[in-house]
């Protein structure tokens, strides 16, 4: 028995519930990944319809239309334009919100014209009944030539019918609902004739966007049809009012809103929601909410997961065959994975509050408060999200900075988001805060270990603000500025929406950044327990040596721990970490923090795995102690404390201000589409952060 | 009366008589801002700027005063 | 050099290539946007 694969593709507007149909169509079968060579999330899902059926079905990023205007939007026509993608759809399946049927069946007219068998599902028809509104379906079906499929994801129906429509997809009608050449007959039956094995629809598509689409072809189109600029816009306009004109027709009869029965939560939500006074407190108590989660509420499963490892750790080496292996594995790799689990609890709490917001329509509320204030320095509205998600981390804020329309705002938003402190900078200030900072109470009320935490955030957005004014003033970047945001309507988050964002966000930064960090803990523990030349082979006689013939009495139960220090020294590690010493010196650094400094520039949170693992290569005594007493303990030659005030300070500072993540480099890389602009941020942020961990140390010490 | 967007008060409902197409993103015409169709101002953010709209009937969406400022209506009702 | 050592090395290999990889063997982007309006911003 032969399975049969559909290809079914998912195409709709934003905010029409286009992911809550994918999930309950896939559940959690899907896949997460990129198109290749751009950084637009890839979504695919599989769905048994029958035993001998099955779906994969693509969740194509939400478009208005097929003009493209975002990298997001590209994605979509490029698909639908290429028979020869592996992906190309047997079925494309629109879906729209029955409240916003008029604007979303534009972009069915147009998947209609490219003649691809089309479902048209009506999402949210659970809203029908308190808006109103009720539909004709047969005549709609008639007139836009398709069959209609009425869906509640939150009410939970109409999927089934969805599922047996697709297993019909061959009965579908593949005849345009319209013809749209009517805005200009000469030209094309001109370019019909040119062209007669090609839709015309698909010419026209080639004509006016910038797709990769047959290259050597499009030239040809290009040359002998172009027309100016202005010229195929208003051919778009007479295209545009000609298909509302078309839809228009169809509603007409079609679909009936009886306004008397609808009642208008949005309008009294928008009152307050956008109010001068409400809706700024609202935004900010919303924040601090955000805070408070990630501070406070995650330190609890936080400090269980960091004191699991600590035992797990001891108990491997306890437990297994002693030999370097063993040591690998409890110096390396456990304390490696624990410093990737330990963010989760945090970057579950962002990502969930940034998908409530999202899922619930508010956050296009915060884009409309903060436009304008935002503008001043350089930002757009839209900044907001990528400055709120860079609290979590860079990566997908820098993503999200997509939507802003206008080219220097987005590149100004993608140059600052970078100091944000993202959670990777937490572990770091948490164990430099608790190391410097006396656990008092200001008041007997704020925990000044607390104040310092949030004085810190306050730099990273004040710094992004600041140098955000400052690219404004210098950025020389002609522009056409436009910025359209649609304001959906409010919604009740789905939980299970929620749930699988959160799940799968929390993964690909586990999996992402978890598997660098984890090599690099490898490769670090091996250059720490590695030497070159006799001084590390022979460590155990020299300390001996040294010891006995000291003419001070020197007590030889301190020999393992000498050997261990003189042989960290020896290693590798050691000699890369004096060879940079000359240069962190002056910050009030060792060379043990400066390997730890030089690591983490493949990713901050390495830090403090850097030096969990270089103090623990370091020591042979006291293995149960946690990091943070090791790093109390440290001491300099003298006698002083490695990890004082003014160190401590210094360090906190340069890590507020540095750029210090590759990956962070390489999404600028991909996004800005050249070298330029991840150069300067590297150069410029992390100059900064040593100018300004030089004043600090040099002032306090 | 005839006038622009960005001149428009909360609660104002008008008809749009004209669009400078070179001035305005396709984006705003495809979300139904095109002459005929009716918008109604819902809100104007705290400092003037941005306007939120409900264009055509049902296509809630916000723009900028500098695109406000290039799409003409007549006034219906106040 | 016995069994652990050999699974050493191995595993120290293992994470070198792959950070190299990650880091200096990055495919070539197909196709972005760049500071002109090449209409996909």
């Amino acid at each position: 028995m032969s399975i049969q694969n559909i290809n079914v593709a998912l195409i709709g507007n934003p905010n029409t519930g286009k992911t809550s149909v994918f999930n309950q169509l896939t559940g959690l079968k899907q896949q997460v990944g990129n198109y290749p060579g751009i950084t637009v999330e890839k979504k695919l899902g599989f769905c048994k319809l029958t035993n001998t059926i099955k779906a994969n079905i693509l969740d194509l990023p939400g478009t208005y239309s097929l003009n493209a205007s975002s990298i997001d939007e590209n994605v979509v026509i490029e698909l639908l334009l290429n028979k020869n993608d592996k992906l190309f759809p047997d079925v494309a399946v629109v879906i729209t919100d029955v409240e916003n049927l008029k604007r979303n069946l534009l972009l069915f007219t147009q998947i209609k014209d490219l003649e691809i068998p089309t479902i048209l599902v009506i999402n949210m028809a659970d809203r029908m009944k308190p808006k109103g509104i009720s539909l004709d379906i047969p005549h709609l079906e008639e007139q836009l030539k398709t069959k209609v499929v009425l869906v509640s994801t939150r009410k939970g129906f109409g999927i089934d019918d969805l599922k047996n429509q697709i297993i019909d997809y061959k009965s579908l009608s593949t005849e345009p609902c319209m013809n749209a050449s009517s805005i200009d007959e000469e030209y094309f039956d001109k370019l019909r004739k040119a062209f007669p094995n090609q839709l015309l629809y698909k010419l026209w598509l080639v004509i006016t966007q910038d797709v990769n689409f047959l290259n050597l072809e499009r030239n040809e189109i290009r040359n002998t049809f172009t027309k100016s600029h202005s010229d195929l816009k208003r051919l778009q306009q007479k295209e545009t009012i000609k298909r509302y004109q078309f839809i228009n027709d169809t509603l007409k009869i079609g679909q009936t809103i009886d306004k008397t029965n609808a009642t208008d939560l949005r309008s009294k939500l928008d009152k307050v929601l956008t109010h001068k006074i409400f809706g700024y407190a609202i935004f900010f108590g919303i924040l601090l909410l955000i805070f408070q989660s990630i501070f406070d509420w995650s330190s609890y499963p936080m400090d269980f997961i960091d004191a699991t490892f600590a035992d797990l750790a001891n108990y491997t080496k306890n437990y297994l065959p002693t030999g370097e292996f063993t040591n690998l594995i409890s110096e390396g790799i456990i304390p490696g994975i624990g410093g990737i689990v330990i963010f989760i609890p945090q970057i579950a709490f962002l990502f969930l509050f940034i998908s409530v917001l999202e899922e619930s329509g508010y956050m296009s509320r915060v884009v409309f408060l903060m436009d304008k204030i935002m503008r001043r320095y350089g930002l757009s509205g839209k900044s907001v999200v990528p400055l709120i998600s860079g609290t979590a981390c860079a990566i997908p804020a820098i993503m999200s900075a997509r939507n802003i329309e206008n080219w220097k705002e987005r590149l100004i938003t993608i140059l600052v988001t970078p100091f944000i402190t993202c959670s990777a900078r937490l572990p770091v200030y948490a164990i430099l805060i608790a190391l410097i900072i006396p656990n008092n109470r200001l008041f007997g009320l704020f925990s000044l270990q607390g104040a310092t935490l949030m004085i810190l955030y306050l730099l990273g957005f004040g710094m992004a603000i600041f140098s955000a004014y400052i690219l404004n003033k210098v950025l020389k970047v002609k522009t056409k500025s436009y910025f359209v945001v649609e304001m959906p309507n409010y919604k009740l988050p789905l939980f299970k929406n929620v749930a699988i964002n959160v799940i799968e966000k929390t993964k690909s930064f586990v999996f992402g950044a978890g598997k660098i960090i984890l090599a690099i803990s490898i490769i670090l523990w091996f250059l720490g327990s590695h030497g070159p030349g006799k001084d590390f082979k022979n460590a155990q006689q020299i300390v001996e040596k040294e010891v006995y013939t000291s003419p001070l009495k020197i007590n030889p139960s301190v020999i393992p721990d000498r050997v261990s220090e003189y042989k960290l020294e020896h290693s590798y590690i050691g000699i890369i970490g004096k060879s940079i010493e000359p240069v962190i010196r002056p910050l009030g650094y060792d060379w043990k923090i400066g390997i730890a400094v030089v690591t983490s520039f493949a990713a901050r949170e390495v830090f403090v795995g850097t030096l969990a693992t270089i103090y623990s290569v370091g020591s042979k005594s006291d293995d149960d102690l946690t990091i943070k007493n090791r790093m109390e303990s440290e001491v300099h030659d003298d006698g002083t404390k490695v990890f004082n005030f003014a160190t401590g300070v210094s360090l906190l500072l340069f890590y507020a201000f540095a750029m210090q993540c590759a990956s962070t480099l390489a999404i600028t890389k991909k996004e800005t589409n050249s070298w330029k602009w991840p150069m300067v941020q590297l150069i410029f942020m992390s100059g900064f952060a040593y100018i300004a961990a030089l004043i600090a140390y040099q002032i306090l010490k | 009366m005839k006038t622009t967007v960005d001149l428009l008060q909360i609660g104002d409902i008008a008809t749009i008589t004209n669009v400078d197409l070179d001035k305005i993103p396709l984006k705003l015409l495809e979300m139904g801002c095109f002459p005929n169709n009716t918008l109604e101002i819902i809100q104007i953010a705290p400092l003037g700027d941005p306007i939120y709209l409900n264009v055509n009937n049902g296509s809630h969406l916000a723009i900028r005063k500098e695109t406000a400022r290039e799409i003409e209506v007549e006034i219906q009702q106040k | 050099m016995n069994t652990q050592e050999i699974l050493v090395y191995l595993t120290v290999a293992v994470a070198l290539v792959f950070i190299i990889r990650k880091f200096f063997w990055k495919k070539k982007a197909k196709k972005n946007c760049g500071d002109d309006d090449c209409g996909c911003h």
